[in-house]
């Protein structure tokens, strides 16, 4: 089963927010509107707005609200992808071309700026101060989690703890924000709102996690972009940092990462297979499922309704994600 | 109002404060805070007496903020522009300081609840990167209208500011002023490059060169016009026009 399936009686709230989306990115400027329409138009899973009307539908669910919020989180996420995919010099997003790739970086930068603007006067049409007090304060973090993750490049000796700190801020803060604003502007108490948020946190760290495990089990065709790539990037994920418990392995690992620029496509699927070998894939999935377990156990005492149980089948979904 | 340059320098060094992020400024060095908006900024709000001090200090703060952060990801370059050896991480992190910058102006204003404050900001960014577009893509232009854009591009912020504060006496005279600033940088630029067309009577250096000239004139007369309740800012003008 596909993950739209397991929330397919949203559709028409999410068809609304999709038209929604695209009035709210309408540009004067010829080539603004065609690279934000493009980027829309490449789809995506749409995966905040579902969290944040999922939430709203387990209050007083407030249609006008939860789309506003629902459409914010998503314009604020396209944005980051255009600046990231500027950061990486990525050439393809979702099998089409990067607004960098196909206008330069400049253009990019504009585009950007413009989306994370839309989504700022779009979200400050609802008065709630609670609701800007958590959004900028994740925007903040967001932010401080894409800097660190730049440092933290080829960096073998950090730890556990740094590497979970960077996804909570990479994704998990985004996905937990857009659980927490659709009970906010839907009228939850204050103790489910922020049960919502712990489940919305749980299941991102779930999700990136198996995302970088997915780098290296899966393969280019699924991915769009070779096994192993993160490793590549110098982005330093769960899978080695398990492995590097083995002395040895982190050794070869620094060794030849002294010049990325020349790994070969052979000694990626070298370390790819020595990975494979060790315990480091399972312990991933493990650390995982723990998260998982908690996104589940936090929904333990919100009131039984259909989305509830969605967002627990989302868990149980992205537990068995292998593609 | 407060626009000495000793005022100057010690919001500058609350803005730095405020932004300073060690990790980015070891790579890009500290923020460039543009001093000319800054006073502008500066005389508008403090002229507010409706604004408590807390709302001064956030919307100057706020208004800088937005500003070097648009000043930041104007110098991403292209990749093609960067040596992938040495400019790689210079441009990155010059993307991630603009991002951090834009989120650090919501939750400031954020935290003393001014949504509506947010709203315009944000209004003057989407507008603001619309025009940059529009000057990126200008192929065949009359100077006027170029200048008619670097004015919206340059001005854009402190005009949606004004408006929304209901003090517009200033923008008359500062958006010139800024505007002179601002083609004196280009003409700098045009000079070091010491193109053959510079000489060219007709060329848009020549241009730029005579709409300087012309429009430092009429900004003379013009500083005159400033009303008595920014007596400070027309004495600092002065001033800084002199000693050009």
């Amino acid at each position: 089963m596909k993950l739209p399936k397991t929330y397919g009686f949203l559709k028409k709230d999410l068809d609304i927010i999709e038209e929604a989306l695209h009035r709210a990115i309408q540009a004067d400027h010829e080539v603004l509107n065609e690279a934000v329409t493009a980027l829309l138009n490449a789809g995506g899973k749409r995966i905040r707005p579902v969290f944040v009307v999922l939430a709203g539908q387990l209050g007083d669910f407030n249609a006008e609200k939860v789309k506003k919020v629902a459409v914010s989180l998503e314009l604020i996420h396209m944005a980051t992808l255009v600046h990231d995919d500027v950061i990486d010099e990525a050439e393809l997003r979702r099998g089409k071309p990067t607004v960098k790739t196909k206008y330069g970086n400049r253009v990019a930068m504009y585009t950007g700026d413009y989306i994370l603007a839309r989504a700022l006067e779009e979200i400050t049409s609802i008065e709630d101060k609670a609701v800007h007090r958590i959004l900028s304060k994740t925007l903040v973090e967001v932010s401080i989690g894409e800097i660190e993750q730049i440092r933290d490049k080829y960096n073998w000796n950090q730890s556990l703890k740094d590497y979970l700190r960077r996804i909570k801020r990479k994704t998990a803060l985004l996905i937990a924000t857009s659980c927490k604003l659709g009970a906010v502007v839907s009228g939850m108490s204050e103790r489910d709102s922020n049960k919502l948020y712990q489940y919305g946190y749980n299941i991102g760290m779930s999700y990136q996690i198996i995302d970088d495990i997915l780098d290296f089990t899966s393969n280019e065709k699924v991915l769009g972009k070779p096994a192993g790539n993160d490793l590549l990037q110098g982005n330093i994920t769960l899978p080695i940092l398990y492995a590097m418990e083995n002395a040895d392995f982190k050794k070869s690992l620094q060794d030849r990462f002294q010049s990325p620029e020349l790994i070969t496509k052979a000694e990626m699927k070298q370390f790819i297979q020595h990975l494979e070998h060790t315990d480091a894939i399972n312990r991933s999935y493990q650390l995982s499922n723990q998260y998982l377990a908690k996104a589940l156990k936090t929904l333990e005492g919100i009131p039984n309704h259909r989305a509830k149980r969605t967002l627990e089948d989302i868990a149980k979904f992205i537990g068995k994600r292998r593609s | 109002m407060k626009t000495s340059n000793m005022e100057i320098e010690s919001v500058k060094k609350h803005i730095e404060e405020v932004m300073h992020y060690p990790y980015i400024e070891r790579f890009l060095n500290k923020p460039i805070i543009d001093e000319e908006k800054l006073a502008v900024i500066m005389t508008i709000i403090h002229n507010q007496s409706v604004l408590s001090e807390i709302e001064k200090e956030r919307y100057i703060t706020t208004a800088v903020l937005v500003q070097v952060a648009l000043d930041t990801h104007e110098r991403v370059l292209e990749s093609h522009e960067s040596n992938p050896e040495f400019d790689r991480l210079p441009n990155q992190l010059k993307v991630l300081a603009g991002d951090y910058y834009s989120g650090l102006y919501y939750y400031l204003l954020s935290e003393i609840d001014d949504i509506q404050m947010i709203h315009i900001l944000a209004t003057a960014i989407k507008e603001i990167n619309e025009n940059k577009m529009n000057l990126y893509y200008m192929k065949y232009f009359s100077i006027d209208e170029y200048l008619e854009l670097v004015k919206k591009i340059n001005f854009g912020l402190i005009d949606h500011i004004s408006v929304y504060l209901n003090d517009t006496s200033l923008n008359d005279v500062a958006s010139e002023w800024l505007l002179l600033c601002q083609l004196t940088k280009e003409i700098d630029v045009l000079e070091r490059e010491q193109n053959t067309q510079n000489e060219n009577p007709d060329s848009f250096y020549q241009q730029l060169v005579h709409v300087w000239k012309t429009k430092s004139l009429s900004l003379s007369n013009k500083v005159g016009t400033i009303p008595d309740k920014h007596a400070t800012y027309q004495k600092y003008l002065k001033s800084r026009i002199s000693n050009w």
